[in-house]
């Protein structure tokens, strides 16, 4: 589990140039679930992203990993490497090896496993993300964005980490790739164990993937709890320059028409945030209004 | 029609003999002046690369693109050397990452960076700059150094720097991919208002259902082919064709046709935004409370 405990970071302490990017913060990171965290550009979840594998040190406050502070020693925070896995917005731009069977293999490589364990590692890796054995030979630079990017995601699940932190990693694929990385992530989740972070700007996908959700605003937690608990949260979103989900936005301007005529939408629940929940929630209240309701069984 | 784009027997292939296989494969289309046309496709489809043909940044193999340029007052061909530079004053482009498309530090400067090169008159220059920067809601922010803004301000400093030229058509590929949803909603403005207030010519590669649904026609590349071409509203009831090409409809349309489809007649298949489907909805529970 990892845990923020009042950490802030400034950037250019004592320069002119000082900005604070966390704001003396604390949460926690639950095992095995999925945690996701919005917020708009400069509301320093990337910087949150860094400070989770000891890339970069929080300014005061400290950062545990089972309890122990990973910046407390340099030996600590290289062992936090290996066990907090981070993806980096468009990791493909930093694949580098002749094939993409060493490219996945660096990390595990400098664990210090031997072949047969390495070799076992990047077989596992390829397959969560979906490439397959004939593509382990070829050179990375001759594959699509989407499969780049899955290369680039079997490095770091390589290493078997017990936390895996992805920035953005969907952005710039079709619907298709979004959804079959994102699936594949959340599958990987569930056999290995591994906890996610998803730090992401689609309140669609994060509505639709995440079992708790960080919504940062200024280096500040804005609101934090499951998706529900979150996207009830809809002017504080708003007012921090987040979107809710498109479904919650219909759900809540039905609302808000059917109050405008005096209806009670008591009944109408507007926490929901993806198509099925919504249809769910609408058909039921919608089959009676053309007099089917009686026959409607739920 | 007055067409602004035309492609004939357009064809492209990143194999050097031409051999290989085709990105685009001998496409005809036209886009009317003054449209908003919107290009969907999976990666790979080759959306990208008919935006970029579109604007001379790439050459067909073989076949040809027109522009119809009112500043040039005649018909240009884009393999034409001697008409490219003409091509590039008429069509301009926004990528998608913004850390690539600015050359100034300042700016300002970055926006008047192509009228300067096209030798427009400096009085002339600062009142364009103004005007553009003015356009994007970046006036303001004219003495800033461009590293430092966000990315949806990167982009929309780009936009200006477009609009600076006074292009006839601009295309953007997947310009919003990379911002966060406060900026993608600036940039979607912005690209809306150039349609309506300049009448400006948009083409929108994208792979966001909702941005696509904003345009008067939907274009849907697959395996260098454009296999639906229509209204938002006649594009997105293929639901199951789009799917089979990676793609999906805005949530609003899949939330109204899942409905439809449960026999809710009342509700349309091909609703395309969370307003109207609202509207919809709410009204049909009006009515039921009556």
């Amino acid at each position: 589990m990892i845990e923020f405990s009042d950490v802030s970071y400034v950037y250019g302490k004592h320069t002119p140039f000082e900005r604070v990017a966390v704001n003396n913060i604390s949460f926690k990171i639950e095992d095995g679930l999925v945690t996701g965290i919005i917020g708009h550009t400069g509301s320093g979840k990337s910087t949150v992203a860094q400070m989770m594998n000891a890339l970069i040190a929080p300014t005061s406050g400290k950062v545990l990993l089972n309890g122990a502070d990973i910046n407390s020693s340099r030996t600590e925070s290289y062992k936090t490497r290996f066990k907090v896995g981070l993806v980096f917005q468009y990791p493909e731009y930093q694949l580098f090896e002749e094939t993409v069977e060493k490219d996945i293999a660096y990390g595990p490589s400098n664990m210090g496993l031997d072949d047969n364990g390495i070799k076992e590692r990047v077989e596992m890796a390829a397959e969560f993300v979906g490439l397959s054995k004939q593509v382990l030979k070829s050179s990375p630079f001759e594959l699509s964005g989407g499969q780049k990017r899955r290369v680039a995601i079997a490095g770091v699940i390589a290493m078997q980490p017990e936390v895996l932190v992805l920035d953005e990693p969907a952005a710039g694929l079709d619907p298709r790739g979004r959804s079959e990385i994102l699936g594949r992530l959340t599958k990987y989740r569930k056999t290995s164990g591994t906890s996610l972070v998803l730090i992401s700007h689609s309140m669609e996908d994060v509505a639709e993937y995440s079992d708790r959700i960080i919504a940062m605003n200024d280096g500040r937690i804005l609101c934090s709890g499951t998706p529900a608990q979150v996207f009830s949260h809809h002017e504080e979103l708003k007012n921090s320059g987040l979107a809710l989900p498109q479904i919650t936005n219909i759900m809540l301007k039905v609302k808000e028409k059917c109050e405008k005529q005096g209806i009670n939408t008591d009944f109408l629940d507007s926490s929901v945030f993806t198509v099925e929940d919504a249809y769910n929630a609408l058909l039921p209240i919608l089959r009676t209004s053309d007099g089917k309701g009686d026959s409607y069984v739920k | 029609m007055d067409y602004i784009i035309k492609a004939q027997g357009l064809t492209f292939s990143y194999d050097d003999d031409g051999n290989g296989s085709k990105t685009v494969e001998n496409l005809d289309f036209t886009i009317e002046r003054g449209s908003f046309t919107a290009i969907i496709g999976h990666n790979g489809s080759g959306k990208s690369t008919i935006a970029k043909l579109m604007c001379g940044v790439l050459e067909p193999t073989s076949g040809e693109i027109f522009i119809n340029s009112k500043g040039a007052g005649r018909t240009l061909r884009v393999s034409d050397d001697n008409d490219i530079f003409d091509v590039r004053k008429t069509v301009g482009m926004v990528f998608q990452n913004p850390d690539n498309q600015l050359v100034a530090t300042v700016v300002e400067e970055d926006v008047a960076f192509a009228p300067e090169n096209m030798g427009v008159p400096s009085n002339e220059i600062r009142q364009k700059v103004d005007d553009a920067l003015r356009a994007v809601g970046l006036y303001e922010y004219r003495l800033h150094d461009t590293h430092k803004l966000s990315g949806g301000q990167k982009q929309r400093v780009a936009i200006a720097g477009i609009l600076a030229m006074s292009p006839e058509c601009v295309i953007f590929d997947e310009s919003t991919a990379m911002l966060d949803p406060r900026g993608r909603d600036d940039v979607m403005r912005i690209i809306c208002e150039m349609r309506n207030k300049y009448g400006i010519t948009v083409i929108l590669i994208t792979h966001y259902m909702n941005e696509a649904a904003l345009a008067d026609r939907v274009m849907v590349a697959e395996a260098g082919k454009i296999i639906l071409d229509g209204t938002p509203k006649d594009v997105f009831l293929q639901k199951e064709l789009l799917k089979s090409c990676g793609l999906e409809v805005p949530q609003a349309t899949e939330l109204a046709s899942r409905l439809h489809a449960a026999g809710i007649s009342d509700i349309p298949q091909n609703v395309l935004d969370t307003e109207e489907a609202a509207q919809i909805i709410a009204a049909l529970i009006a009515k039921n409370t009556k």
